[in-house]
């Protein structure tokens, strides 16, 4: 779970960047890709930790676009 | 940052990169750039695929000013079976290896096994260097014809 940010915030969505939809989108295309299983998955698995110590690129991949890179 | 690394993707593919949701909105925390799409064609001799993932986090100059500092990323090339042929990598979640370092993916067919798995290790690498790595070695056709001075102008 992403930790809530805590800085300067805005709500408006600014119209260059992603929305949560694409970034689950593409969350989605990678778990898939690289472990063929639902980010959802992935994301549990990952608070297992079951990837720790693992430098893939699926799990690489996957870390950055979660924030945990 | 993002407009600088832009510049360098226009050398090879019309695909924007993209921050994720919010990262214009709050200043804490760690961010991502990315495609829309997990890979991007890039045409050229040789058919290949562009990964960028970059993860970046805001650093604050003074109270109301802040520059973005790249924290990790995942630059790679597939061929368009989508097989990994290389991968550069940094990233700070596995304490053992915290250096930028190289993959040979099973699409570079490496005949070493152990070559796969291998953290071959790199200095920084920025996202120009890896399109001018197209460009030169791998025969993708730029769309610009001013890429080398792009290239030469962005991180």
């Amino acid at each position: 779970m992403l930790a809530k940010p805590r800085g300067r915030v805005s709500r408006r969505r600014h119209p260059d960047e992603m929305t949560e939809a694409e970034m689950q989108a593409l969350r989605e295309a990678e778990a898939q890709h690289y472990f063929g299983i639902s980010a959802e998955e992935w994301l549990r698995r990952w608070h297992a930790g079951e990837y720790e110590g693992i430098d893939s690129s699926g799990v690489v991949a996957l870390a950055i676009l979660y924030g945990f890179a | 940052m993002e407009t600088r690394l832009q510049r360098a993707v226009s050398c090879v593919s019309r695909s924007v990169l993209l921050p994720s949701p919010a990262a214009y909105r709050t200043t804490d925390g760690e961010h991502a750039l990315a495609f829309r799409e997990r890979d991007v064609p890039v045409r050229g001799g040789i058919p290949l695929l562009l990964v960028v993932k970059i993860g970046f986090r805001f650093v604050a100059l003074t109270a109301r000013s802040w520059e973005t500092a790249i924290t990790s990323y995942h630059l790679a090339f597939e061929d368009p079976e989508e097989r990994e042929i290389l991968a550069y990598h940094w990233h700070q979640h596995i304490a053992q290896i915290p250096f930028p370092h190289l993959h040979l993916g099973p699409g570079a067919a490496p005949g070493r096994p152990e070559l796969s798995a291998a953290h071959l290790p790199t200095g920084h690498v920025q996202l120009r260097d890896v399109i001018a790595l197209a460009v030169r070695d791998f025969g993708v056709a730029p769309l610009r014809t001013d890429w080398a001075d792009v290239l030469a102008g962005s991180d």
